[in-house]
């Protein structure tokens, strides 16, 4: 009876930290994610009118004037929560939805500003445009995702119709 | 829907540019594969389960991306290309982009 007490604090702790710290990070997920979601989503119907993305390396047919290189990049963060339902998906397999909407927020973010850069230069059309992942951060544990990095660039021209 | 890695489609004319399209996912195979993975680290071989794998994001990726092609009105996707990236041990990223174009059958007196 008498260390009643100090075992209900130590399994408090054991337990309570982490169930907080998923409760805590799931929050601030949804937070994040929703708030950037509608970001991309303003600044992709901003640009959906007003400039053109191609990889195609040339235009047949099309007048192009002004080349300049363009790009952009962006750093997405793993969440704890996220990482912690994909540690369990990895048990059964499929598709680890966190980290598939992780790449594509980050990958949509460095287009966004990529195409600020080519709008800024009065264009009008970017071509050519490759992706790269630089490096996927990891954290200490050389196993467990830190974040990922997208770099992508292109030539944005105008064109003169 | 016409997919092509190509630049041009041979016999058809694009006539309209719709923009980028793509497409991706994260996938991992179940905790028995990984472990039959490390064995067969020791002796060598085909990882058939990571074979599977990729080819499941591989069509999941490019099913995404057709996807976006059919809501922008295009009938054809040129210049496709694929990016992997590992995210986790035992997961991997798939990336399918390229730009949705509309082609259209390419007559004689265009040449």
């Amino acid at each position: 009876m008498e260390n009643g007490a100090p075992t209900t604090l130590a399994a408090l702790i054991n337990f309570g930290i982490p169930l907080l710290l998923l409760f805590g990070t799931w929050l601030t997920y949804h937070l994040i994610t929703s708030s950037r979601r509608k970001y991309l989503e303003e600044r992709e119907n901003y640009f959906r009118e007003r400039l053109i993305q191609t990889n195609l390396k040339e235009l047949p047919g099309w007048k192009c004037s002004h080349p300049v290189m363009v790009s952009g990049s962006a750093v997405i963060a793993n969440n704890y929560f996220v990482s912690f339902i994909a540690g369990f998906k990895h048990l059964f397999g499929g598709e680890l939805k966190g980290y598939t909407a992780m790449c594509s927020d980050a990958r949509r973010l460095a287009v966004i500003r990529m195409l600020e850069e080519a709008e800024a230069l009065g264009s009008n059309l970017v071509l050519n445009i490759r992706f790269q992942t630089a490096t996927i951060v990891s954290a200490n544990n050389q196993k467990q995702t830190g974040g990922v990095e997208l770099i992508v660039y292109g030539t944005a021209v105008r064109i003169d119709s | 829907m016409i997919v092509v890695n190509t630049e041009k489609i041979p016999g058809m004319k694009i006539v309209e540019l719709k923009g980028l399209v793509q497409g991706n996912t994260v996938r991992a195979k179940n905790v028995g594969r990984d472990i039959a993975a490390s064995f067969k680290n020791l002796v060598g071989g085909e990882l058939k389960g990571y074979t599977e794998l990729l080819v499941e994001s591989r069509r999941e990726a490019v099913a995404r991306m057709i996807a976006q092609a059919e809501e922008l009105q295009a009938n054809a996707i040129v210049n496709v290309r694929f990016a992997t990236s590992s995210i986790t041990a035992g997961a991997a990223e798939l990336y399918a982009y390229g730009t949705a174009v509309v082609a259209v059958e390419q007559t004689e007196e265009d040449d």
